[in-house]
């Protein structure tokens, strides 16, 4: 199955990101690209459905890394949402993601997000 | 020694390749009940070996074979690899450093710990020219 990614910046900052089918050797360059265009943009945060997200291997995984890595850069967060279990495994095993960064639901990665904003806000 | 069936594959190193050869051994796992955790690990399995190989294997650009071969057993399914590239045993590759955070962990190796970690038993050998592997992967409940 190939991949589906679909990108959405749903508040200034926040971009919500769908994940589906899979993150492979055949399909990572187009991942790839999109950070690439993301890269354009204002980061505060990448929240990641993966929902649909049935495979990963260790070259998706990288990219997935990369991201990781260039949101740390800019400050941003990196937030991923309703992982299958065969792709959490594959997550672990790596050591990839922190736990904190790993969450049940949507709405709870949404809600997360809007609580470290509102730290933000009151901070300054 | 195999008494079921078993699946060979012959996976080239052009591009959709290994989609195919991902078809092909889900409905041959699937086919037989092994169980989805199984399936999705072999195939991961089947990922990672075969692309180390065409990365790692060879200095020139034509194309390359891995012939592929699939034992499905009852406490656990046996997984064949076979290529006449350059020698190279994954078994000798250091684990990474999980300390390190992953993204600064250098690039490489990640395929080979999620092979290490997959498979319970992982075996390399060097015979007339070619590489064998032989990676074991348990099924759920036999352990």
């Amino acid at each position: 199955m190939p991949l589906r990614i679909e990108l959405t910046e749903t508040k200034p900052g926040y971009h919500e990101m769908i994940l589906a089918g899979q993150l492979d050797t055949e399909t990572y360059e187009e991942l790839d690209a999109q950070i690439d265009q993301l890269l354009q943009q204002e980061l505060k945060a990448v929240r990641v459905d993966m929902s649909g997200l049935d495979y990963l291997s260790s070259m998706g995984l990288r990219v997935l890394l990369r991201l990781l890595k260039v949101l740390r850069e800019h400050g941003a967060l990196f937030l991923v949402a309703e992982v299958q279990p065969q792709i959490l495994k594959v997550l672990e095993i790596a050591a990839a993601l922190p736990s904190e960064s790993i969450f049940a639901s949507v709405e709870e990665a949404d809600r997360y997000f809007d609580a470290i904003q509102k730290q933000v806000l009151e901070g300054d | 020694v195999s008494t079921g069936p078993t699946l060979e594959l012959k996976v080239t190193s052009t591009p959709g390749e290994i989609g195919k050869a991902h078809r092909a051994l889900i409905r041959f796992l699937e086919d037989l009940g092994v169980e989805a955790e199984t399936v999705s690990a072999v195939a991961l399995l089947v990922e990672e070996a075969v692309v180390n190989v065409f990365r790692y294997g060879f200095e020139n650009e034509g194309v390359h074979v891995v012939h592929v071969t699939l034992e499905p057993h009852p406490t656990h399914v046996l997984l064949g690899f076979q290529d006449d590239g350059r020698e190279f045993d994954p078994c000798s590759v250091p684990p990474p450093d999980l300390a390190v955070p992953c993204e600064d962990r250098p690039i490489g190796g990640l395929g080979i710990h999620l092979m290490r970690n997959l498979a319970d038993r992982m075996e390399y050998r060097r015979t007339a020219g070619q590489n064998h592997l032989t990676l074991r992967v348990p099924r759920p409940g036999t352990t």
